[in-house]
């Protein structure tokens, strides 16, 4: 599964990175000639919507990898435990609340663009 | 030059003391106005005689004395205290991110079970054609220099995060320079076994490429490289 997690990473990344380039060269770096009514035909195109749906999965699955690294580095009971003495036997606590966190921030980010955005509300 | 050195060492006696602190001596220069920083520890241990270090061959051969020279790790018997005192201190510590035993001397335990997990041996059944030894080219030769020099010292293993925070999960360089010793060695029949087993989340990937494991290596070696090749190998073999 290592190798998987590799290609995804890299997969993810590919995807991060046409979309931020598409959207600075597209609006950012020549915003002459675009007004308020061209960038909303343009955004809502099914094509953009699709576009920013990949963008926020990949952006979903890249950060899930980077944060549960972030996770097994810093919130294990060796790490805790060297930073404070006797922190480490609240790992587990530390982690569900990280956890927690990340998955409201998922939830916040879904519903904001699914129901908000692609779907058109 | 100082005539002095103030050395700094890290000393810890689990049957004594309640936490580990750091004692300073003052050690004299010989004539020559600088020494190896095995000699400053040994000439601290002639006023202490309770410090504790391991060392052996004293020339860079046996990798046992491997300290944490002014945030360093380096092999005491071999880096002059000119190369690594800051002004005329130094600090000397044990390896980073293994248990300690005493003063300087760490639990090696971890970096062994790593080397042990990665089976550090020549994996043949084949009938030896010749009757006395596998004969191998000299090109196939060539491509374990590099590899097999390491006298593991655990210098790179102990200066990895990646093998801070993870030793049981993380090969760890040091280990991971073997494995490949062993992928690359065309004499060997199990390099498919060899990286499947090594195709997880941890066991290589965990290396973030910090390569503080090739800067730190008393022997000049370069164990991210050598990483990076197994993971080039893993790809290949999907």
């Amino acid at each position: 599964m290592g190798t998987f997690y590799w290609y995804l990473q890299r997969a993810t990344a590919m995807i991060l990175l046409a979309y931020v380039v598409f959207i600075s060269f597209s609006y950012l770096i020549k915003p002459w000639g675009i007004d308020a009514s061209v960038w909303h035909n343009d955004i809502n195109s099914l094509e953009m919507k699709i576009f920013t749906f990949l963008f926020i999965v990949s952006m979903v699955i890249h950060s899930i990898q980077g944060l549960k690294a972030v996770e097994d580095d810093y919130f294990s009971e060796r790490t805790l435990g060297m930073f404070v003495s006797g922190l480490g036997s609240y790992a587990k606590i530390f982690r569900f609340i990280y956890r927690a966190f990340i998955v409201l921030v998922i939830l916040i980010i879904s519903y904001i663009v699914v129901f908000n955005y692609l779907m058109g509300m | 030059m100082s005539k002095f050195l103030e050395l700094s060492l890290y000393r810890f006696d689990p049957e004594k003391d309640q936490r580990p602190y750091m004692a300073d001596y003052k050690i004299e220069y010989g004539s020559s106005g600088n020494m190896m920083v095995i000699d400053a520890i040994r000439k601290a241990q002639e006023k202490d005689s309770t410090v504790t270090f391991r060392r052996s061959c004293a020339q860079g051969v046996c990798g046992s004395d491997g300290v944490n020279m002014n945030g360093q790790n380096g092999l005491a018997c071999i880096t002059p205290v000119s190369e690594v005192a800051k002004g005329n201190k130094l600090e000397v510590r044990p390896l980073p991110g293994l248990p300690v035993i005493k003063d300087l001397i760490v639990d090696m335990k971890p970096f062994y079970d790593q080397y042990e997990k990665i089976k550090p041996f020549l994996d043949n059944d084949d009938e030896i054609a010749t009757g006395h030894e596998r004969l191998q080219s000299p090109s196939d030769r060539e491509k374990l220099d590099g590899l097999y020099e390491c006298v593991l010292c655990a210098c790179c293993s102990t200066s990895c995060p990646s093998f801070w925070w993870n030793p049981e999960k993380f090969v760890g360089p040091a280990a991971l320079l073997q494995a490949y010793r062993f992928i690359a060695d065309t004499r060997d029949k199990q390099k498919t076994a060899r990286l499947k087993k090594l195709n997880d989340a941890f066991s290589v990937y965990r290396c973030h490429g910090i390569m503080n494991c090739t800067s730190v290596c008393p022997k000049g070696l370069n164990p991210s490289k050598a990483i990076n090749e197994i993971k080039k190998e893993l790809r290949k073999i999907g």
